[in-house]
């Protein structure tokens, strides 16, 4: 006892002791007030824009990449202060977030730690020895590389749950979320990251609740180590629902990365769909991850040779690994849009659509900092923070292909429709999908969807006209007898990014013989340009000068809106609609490393890129 | 008192002190150094990390030989203490550089600030802490889009606007999805629709007039602004959450770096470097930053 006083007396004195004061690096953006600024209307009035799927060192890849950055910096970036990145860096965002999910791997959740650290369980193993050599040897993205390679295949010599170690990072999640969640100007979510491999098949899903630390705290993350069946994951989240009265959502991501096994049509032990898992599957799982740094997943020109704008910044080079390269027939499985067609089908076959989806994006940061902004991009993990030589760094590399730096896009932001910024109200949003994904700019976007849209409809309040007259988007429209459907659409460019080229409007529908098809509607452009004999609208040009990285926004429009009517419908047919926004050409994050750090960058790298959003799909029915 | 608080080598005795103590009450002080000693309490912890790692429980065969192991280990472990064989090795060098931080990192996160010091704090950084300024105004928008020279345009309409009624003036610019009217809005949130380029120029307006033209990222604005009020400081109650997360961050950072600094203060330091790979120029530098920072 005496023992303990004294302790906490010098404790006492240590921490009053004075220290030079260090220079001060934050620019803190201080809103500290609380503003609940709640509409009155019946319907979401807000878009705010976050991050749902951001790691911190915590996660065991992230560590061994060298991140050393943790929970109070990540939401402290967010917020809009400055932090230190962990290669010395200091970052800040050029606008704050609205809100944050913090999704750290639950498998090897402090495993980094006790590598770093030589603890003696994990020394025991051959790879402990081998992964915590690397890391002093200052080779962590070797340890970290080859870490996810045996996770990946299932051959980590240590378990990768330890329950104590969980336990702890657990705890430090949700106290970091409750400590930074301020109602009504910054949401901080709980969360994490189920990371399911089979075989090194991306099965990834980012779980992310309603609830506080109450509710949260005293159920521990599933893991992959438990079970890489997505079923088992949903009854994982079943269980905390049951227990706790609470409500949780997972959003599957990287398609691209899972070799065609994201989106089947059987479940992963092989047995074909029944009503059960299409219901459980849309149940909890009503987004998906439409783009981040690891690719962008609406569309592949394979699958969809007619539309132009199909090869963007697509991954398809393999499995997560990289232990399978990727063949053709891998495609259908793995991307947004054909996933969106398959659920046609199976709505048709057994009642439910498992793929009725909406979207967001989000960033997959491996640094701690949530930053999709192309001049401002810290790469997809810490060893690859801006540098000039950071562009021909090997991302990934085996035997079957190799990803190189360059070849991360800087994208994911996830747009929310909201009537206020809180847990509640941006959490019911994402679970009714009013939701969209951008590549990181935050163009403004609303999609209606109804019966009787008319021009008229476009002037005045035509917000509160969208919503009385039909639906937003995530939304149903049914019964089209003797009628066709119209669609409201406004798309506002991002003030601090490029002006838009135009909007589309993408329709993918089922025939009567079971066929599914898809056709992309140029429907509002900038300027006076005239569609082609092919009903395309030419291209808006670049005006990206490469010397300086400006760019002219005059090419491109402020603002497009359009009533538009589907001149094809049959009412007899399943069909989903959704819009896509594509601004002008503006510079990619590699055109900056070139400009700032001289960076000699190989031809193949593409200097330029267009921002985009996916909004949420509107489905018609017959019945 | 508040001096001898201010006292570095008092800090450095009471952490020998904390670190003392620490090692004493984990009960490794053992009367007699040949000693060992297996109780209830070492076979319970290997029982449970022996079902940590199998998820069953050891059986007795098990636990025996984990307990042979275990003073085979100790065995070894004591002759080579003896032996020094533990100085100069760098695994054990890391591991108990390690343990050190680790405490230290517990220490600075056992910090309680009181009312006053987080007070004082924040007087030292009211800059930090300021409310919003916040503006009630009507914007009105000319578009890129549907004119050719807007800007001018929105110059020449503003000569004759203060004439117009508010509600007339309001019907000559172009419809854009960004709200008309802002009510008693922060700087915060106009800066969330209509971009930080449009924001920062608010401040230096005047009221009840219309005035312009105001470039944004969208293109060219009036404005009206009816009523605003400048940025101040936060009071401390509105901000004591905010300014607590601050202190703490702040302090946790500074007191591992000022343990480690008492520490360091024991030893000399020198860069005896003569190879010419490595410049003059580098080595100061490197003196410098490790040094004196």
């Amino acid at each position: 006892m005496k023992n303990l006083l004294l302790f906490s007396i010098s404790v006492a004195v240590l921490i009053s002791c004075k220290t030079e004061k260090k220079s001060e690096q934050n620019i803190i953006h201080s809103n500290t007030h609380d503003e609940i600024s709640a509409s009155d209307e019946g319907y979401a009035t807000n878009v705010y824009f976050g991050d749902t799927h951001l790691h911190t060192e915590l996660s065991m890849d992230a560590g061994a990449f060298g991140n050393r950055i943790g929970l109070d910096e990540a939401y402290k970036f967010a917020k809009g202060d400055a932090v230190t990145s962990s290669s010395g860096l200091t970052a800040k965002l050029s606008r704050p977030l609205d809100f944050l999910v913090v999704a750290d791997h639950s498998d090897g959740m402090g495993i980094f730690q006790a590598l770093f650290n030589k603890d003696e369980w994990i020394m025991k193993y051959p790879q402990g020895k081998k992964w915590s050599k690397l890391i002093e040897e200052g080779k962590g993205g070797e340890a970290a590389i080859d870490l996810i390679k045996n996770f990946s295949q299932g051959t980590m010599e240590m378990n990768p749950i330890d329950p104590t170690l969980m336990r702890s990072v657990w705890d430090m999640t949700v106290d970091a979320a409750e400590k930074y969640n301020e109602p009504g100007k910054f949401t901080a979510f709980i969360g994490y990251e189920w990371t399911s491999l089979i075989a090194g098949n991306n099965l990834h899903r980012v779980v992310i609740y309603r609830d506080n630390e109450a509710k949260t705290r005293g159920h521990i993350p599933y893991t992959n180590t438990q079970s890489s069946d997505p079923e088992d994951l949903w009854t994982n989240l079943e269980q905390y629902e049951k227990n706790t009265n609470g409500q949780v959502l997972a959003i599957p991501h990287n398609g691209n990365l899972s070799n065609g096994i994201m989106f089947m049509e059987t479940a992963v032990d092989g047995r074909d769909f029944d009503k059960t898992y299409v219901d459980r599957r849309i149940q909890w799982e009503p987004l998906y991850e439409i783009t981040q740094i690891k690719g962008d997943g609406e569309a592949h020109p394979f699958l969809s040779p007619n539309d132009e704008f199909a090869d963007f910044e697509n991954w398809a080079f393999g499995n997560l690994d990289l232990s399978v390269a990727k063949t053709n027939d891998m495609l259908k499985g793995e991307y947004a849009r054909e996933a969106l067609k398959t659920g046609l089908k199976l709505k048709v076959k057994l009642g439910t659509n498992p793929y009725k989806f909406g979207f967001i994006g989000s960033t997959d940061s491996h640094t701690t900092l949530a930053t999709a902004d192309q001049d401002n991009f810290f790469g997809k993990a810490s060893n690859v923070e801006p540098s000039k030589e950071r562009w021909h760094h090997p991302f990934i590399t085996s035997e079957k292909a190799s990803i190189m730096t360059w070849q991360t896009v800087a994208s994911g932001y996830a747009a929310v429709w909201a009537k206020e910024n809180t847990r509640a109200s941006i959490w019911d949003a994402m679970k009714r999908k009013e939701t969209y994904g951008t590549t990181g700019s935050r163009m403004q976007i609303r999609f209606f969807g109804g019966w009787d849209y008319t021009n008229e409809d476009l002037k005045g309040d035509w917000v509160k006209t969208g919503y009385t007259k039909g639906v937003p988007m995530g939304g149903d429209i049914k019964n089209g007898l003797n009628k066709k459907p119209s669609f409201l659409i406004n798309a506002l460019m991002d003030p601090e990014y490029g002006s838009l080229d135009r909007v589309q409007v993408v329709k993918g529908w089922m025939d009567a013989d079971g066929s599914v098809h898809e056709k992309v509607f140029d429907v509002a452009w900038s300027g006076d340009r005239k569609k082609n004999k092919n009903g395309k609208v030419p291209s808006v040009g670049n005006s990206v000068n490469l010397k300086d990285a400006s760019w002219d926004n005059s090419i491109g429009a402020t603002e497009l809106s359009k009533v538009w009517i589907d001149p094809e419908f049959d009412p007899t047919l399943e069909a989903f609609y959704y819009v896509r926004v594509i601004e002008i050409p503006t510079p990619r994050w590699t055109l900056y490393d070139k400009i700032r750090y001289g960076a000699e960058l190989s031809k193949e790298v593409p200097l330029t890129m267009t921002q985009r959003g996916y909004t949420s799909p509107i489905w018609y029915s017959p019945n | 008192m508040k001096k001898i608080i201010q006292e570095p080598l008092l800090h450095f005795i009471l952490i020998g002190a904390v670190f003392f103590l620490l090692y004493s009450y984990t009960g490794h002080n053992s009367e007699n150094k040949d000693a060992i000693i297996i109780d209830t309490q070492d076979l319970e912890e290997i029982i449970s990390k022996f079902e940590m790692q199998w998820s069953r429980t050891p059986t007795e065969d098990e636990l025996i030989s984990i307990v042979t192991a275990k003073i085979e280990d100790e065995v070894f472990y004591k002759e080579a203490l003896k032996m020094k064989l533990d100085s100069n090795d760098e695994i054990i060098k890391r591991r108990l550089s390690q343990k050190m931080k680790s405490l230290t990192k517990d220490i600075s996160t056992a910090i309680q600030p009181s009312e006053e010091e987080l007070k004082e704090f924040f007087n030292e950084n009211l800059e930090k802490y300021p409310t919003d300024a916040t503006y009630s105004f009507y914007q009105m928008f000319f578009s890129p889009d549907k004119r050719k020279e807007w800007k001018k345009e929105a110059t020449q309409l503003l000569s004759t606007l203060n004439k117009t009624s508010l509600k007339e003036a309001l019907t000559m610019g172009d419809p854009i999805a960004l709200p008309q009217h802002f009510n008693k809005t922060t700087e915060f949130h106009i800066s969330r629709q209509m971009g930080s380029e449009f924001t920062a120029q608010l401040k230096d307006l005047k009221t009840q007039q219309w005035l312009g033209p105001i470039d944004s990222g969208f293109g060219t604005h009036l404005v009206f602004i009816e009523t605003m009020e400048t940025k101040k400081t936060a009071s401390f109650e509105s901000v004591k959450e905010k300014v607590t997360s601050d202190y703490l961050y702040q302090k946790q950072n500074q007191v591992k770096a000022s343990i480690l600094k008492e520490f360091q203060k024991k030893y000399s330091i020198t860069f005896a470097i003569d190879n010419p790979k490595f410049s003059e120029a580098f080595v100061s530098k490197m003196k410098t930053k490790i040094i004196e920072d």
